[in-house]
């Protein structure tokens, strides 16, 4: 919950510090060289943009973020040639340019190509605000945001001061301003263009600010439709920025070697540890799990939404409880679990628990294990794959064993006791990590004495596996978490 | 091992009807007259062969008990077979197919094949549900109809199996579309590069266009 609320505050305070410029030259460009070949004037200009940005003055952030923008574009358009010389070029005309290259660019990434070089700058403009009011037009028409001339006559303020802003730089503006466009035939009617681009530009991207700004208000406006607060819509979300289910990567591991090995021709499909967690019914017990887990986790969820205020505080204060309760450090522990001290553990955990989980078929296993490990090998390899099954057979039982636990917690009404539980099943998931790491210790040191040089594979290979084994158990001990946290509620 | 197709099975019914017991026989070949009672769901597989073709049962065995009720209905989904199954003994059990199978109907996909079991045949001295009520009721609803013992093991293979080839033959008509696994069906994972064997709209065009 209170993940999922950040991430949309971030976002929403994300869009707020943008100053437009982003939005504005968010496009792509199209393939540099097309471009280099139909758009001379855009080239011209942009390289002295890009030349410029270095030397642009500090004191207007906006600008230098444009040029920063443009500056990243700059790559792109390595191979056009740069021999202008700007230095003396005004804010006013950058921001001139700025406006003409993000429209005329914009404006060709939208597919409205065609145009000649011989077009005038006015045409160009005019067009630009045409396609814009268009687009305010339609926007209008489907959402009701008004059209950007409509939201630009508003802010009459911001317009004044900018005329006054253009007139202040015409002076300067001329002389450079033939340095960019030298190439064109309206050099006369250059400061003139200047003041329309200038109050023109302002207009549609003050406008187009605004419609923006309509266009976000509008769609939050349908999102909380019938969804107030966003509620639904935020556990939605939630739950889709779960992690990939465990089992489902386990499954496509095991598919991957079976096809692997189909590959290989072997005459027997090489018994992975994978394949073998899932014959030994792992996979689907933590299938089952995940299942159960996620169910919790929704009607968590929409429990936690009917609370708010210090209600809310005290449930999240105990949820919490409850998952540092079941929390455990298993890198800190190099503690190993014979048989018996395995055996009293399990049930003496178990038991307070829920007493109606059967413990018999784990601590078969667990002996059946103990038997095996005992016996005479007459090969390294019968050793490693004798481990390798060992492990799989063990962490299958315990996933089978979390799933029953999981099922039983869900419906047992004792809720008393669920501090209780967390903590049992922190000290579970300790000795069955520990009895794994016992099972690999063993192993190893059976596989040591065929290959004391450590020449093979064998040994890393076993405690590899081990420590895979105790990421799924203690992965399958934190998916009871909220079946936990939900029984307290 | 290997299999063409892998079905997923559901077993549902009222508790101590003798579910556990059915996938027990089926599975193991035995029978356990005292069983624990099933805590959520229990899993059990097997491989059987329909028209040679080998093909893989998933079977998963879901608890009786009414507290159990609303985790089990998630089971039902991504199912492509269910034993709904009542004690010929027990007459509310049989009271409660209408209940059950509108849960199954609700909670999986339409195409799910249900075969009908009344388990315990071989109890015919406490019979209180007659064969022909069960033939009945399954008419009714368009369902298939067996009398098994998962005691004596009559007729258990063939409920499990006939489910199968009722599935198969789906498939091959064109019912179920095998590329979702939401209907219960999976490809074996030797046939999931462009097999013509593979039955079924979309691989079998390809099938023979490159071969």
């Amino acid at each position: 919950m209170s993940d999922s609320e950040a991430e949309f505050e971030s976002a929403d305070e994300g869009s707020k510090n943008e100053d437009g410029w982003e939005i504005e030259s968010d496009f792509d460009l199209p393939d540099v060289k097309s471009l280099s070949v139909e758009y001379k004037p855009t080239e011209t200009k942009l390289s002295a943009l890009t030349n410029f940005s270095e030397n642009v003055d500090t004191k207007h952030p906006e600008i230098n973020d444009a040029c920063n923008e443009m500056s990243m574009v700059q790559p792109k358009l390595d191979k056009l040639d740069v021999n202008n010389d700007n230095n003396t070029k005004s804010e006013s005309q950058v921001s001139e340019v700025i406006q003409n290259e993000i429209k005329q660019t914009s404006t060709q990434t939208t597919g409205w190509g065609g145009w000649s070089s011989g077009w005038s700058v006015n045409s160009l403009l005019s067009t630009a605000s045409l396609l814009t009011n268009q687009v305010s037009q339609g926007l209008t028409n489907v959402i009701g945001a008004p059209a950007p001339e409509q939201l630009a006559s508003v802010d009459n303020n911001k317009e004044v001061k900018n005329v006054q802003e253009t007139k202040v730089n015409d002076e300067v503006t001329e002389e450079p301003s033939k340095s960019i466009l030298d190439t064109n035939y309206f050099l006369s009617n250059v400061s003139q263009i200047t003041k329309i681009v200038e109050t023109t530009g302002s207009k549609i991207i003050s406008g187009g600010l605004d419609t923006l700004e309509t266009v976000g208000k509008k769609t939050i406006e349908v999102l909380q439709d019938g969804d107030p607060g966003l509620r639904k819509k935020r556990a939605m979300f939630f739950q889709n920025t779960e992690k990939i289910n465990l089992s489902q990567v386990l499954q496509e591991a095991k598919e991957k070697s079976e096809v692997e090995s189909k590959q290989n021709n072997q005459v027997e499909i090489k018994k992975g540890y994978a394949y073998l967690l899932d014959s030994f019914q792992g996979l689907i017990h933590l299938e089952s799990l995940e299942l159960l887990s996620k169910q919790c986790q929704m009607k968590l969820q929409t429990v936690l939404l009917s609370y708010s205020g210090t209600q809310l505080t005290d449930i999240q204060d105990k949820l919490d409880q409850i998952k540092d309760l079941c929390y455990f450090d298993f890198d800190d522990d190099e503690k190993c679990m014979s048989i018996e001290e395995f055996r009293n553990s399990l049930i003496t955990c178990i038991n307070k628990i829920s007493t109606d989980v059967k413990t018999e078929k784990i601590l078969r296993v667990s002996d059946l294990i103990d038997e095996k490990s005992n016996k005479e090998f007459d090969s390294e390899d019968s050793i490693h794959n004798e481990a390798i099954s060992a492990l799989a057979e063990l962490t299958a039982a315990a996933m089978e064993l979390f799933y029953k636990l999981g099922e039983m917690i869900m419906i047992d009404s004792q809720n008393q006791l669920v501090t209780v539980k967390a903590e049992q099943l922190s000290i579970l998931n300790e000795s069955v990590c520990c009895r794994i790491r016992f099972i690999a210790n063993k192993y190893a040191s059976l596989l040591t004495n065929y290959d004391a040089d450590g020449t093979s594979n064998n040994i890393s290979d076993v405690y590899l596996e081990s420590s895979n084994s105790s990421s799924y158990i203690q992965d399958a001990a934190q998916l009871l978490i909220p079946i936990l946290q939900l029984s307290v509620i | 091992m290997s299999y063409a197709y892998l079905f997923k099975y559901i077993i549902i019914g009222d508790t101590g009807v003798g579910k556990s017991c059915l996938l027990l026989q089926f599975t193991d070949k035995r029978f356990q007259p005292v069983h624990d009672l099933t805590i959520g769901v229990e899993f059990g597989a097997r491989l059987v062969s329909i028209e040679t073709k080998p093909i893989k049962l998933q079977i998963w065995d879901t608890a009786g008990q009414e507290a159990f009720r609303s985790i089990t209905r998630s089971y039902y989904r991504g199912a492509a077979g269910a034993l709904l199954v009542y004690d010929i003994t027990r007459r509310d059990t049989f009271n409660h197919l209408t209940t059950w199978l509108e849960d199954a109907r609700q909670h999986s996909n339409s195409n799910m094949v249900i075969m009908l079991i009344g388990n315990k045949s071989d109890l015919e001295a406490k019979r209180e549900v007659k064969k022909e009520e069960g033939e009945a009721f399954a008419r009714e609803h368009g369902l298939v109809f067996m009398e098994t013992s998962a005691k004596t093991s009559d007729n258990v293979e063939e409920a499990f199996i006939n489910t199968a080839k009722e599935i198969y033959e789906k498939i091959q008509e064109g019912v179920f579309d095998i590329n979702n696994e939401a209907n219960g069906i999976k490809i074996g994972p030797q046939h999931s590069t462009g097999n013509s064997s593979i039955p079924g709209g979309n691989n079998r065009s390809n099938g023979n266009g490159c071969c």
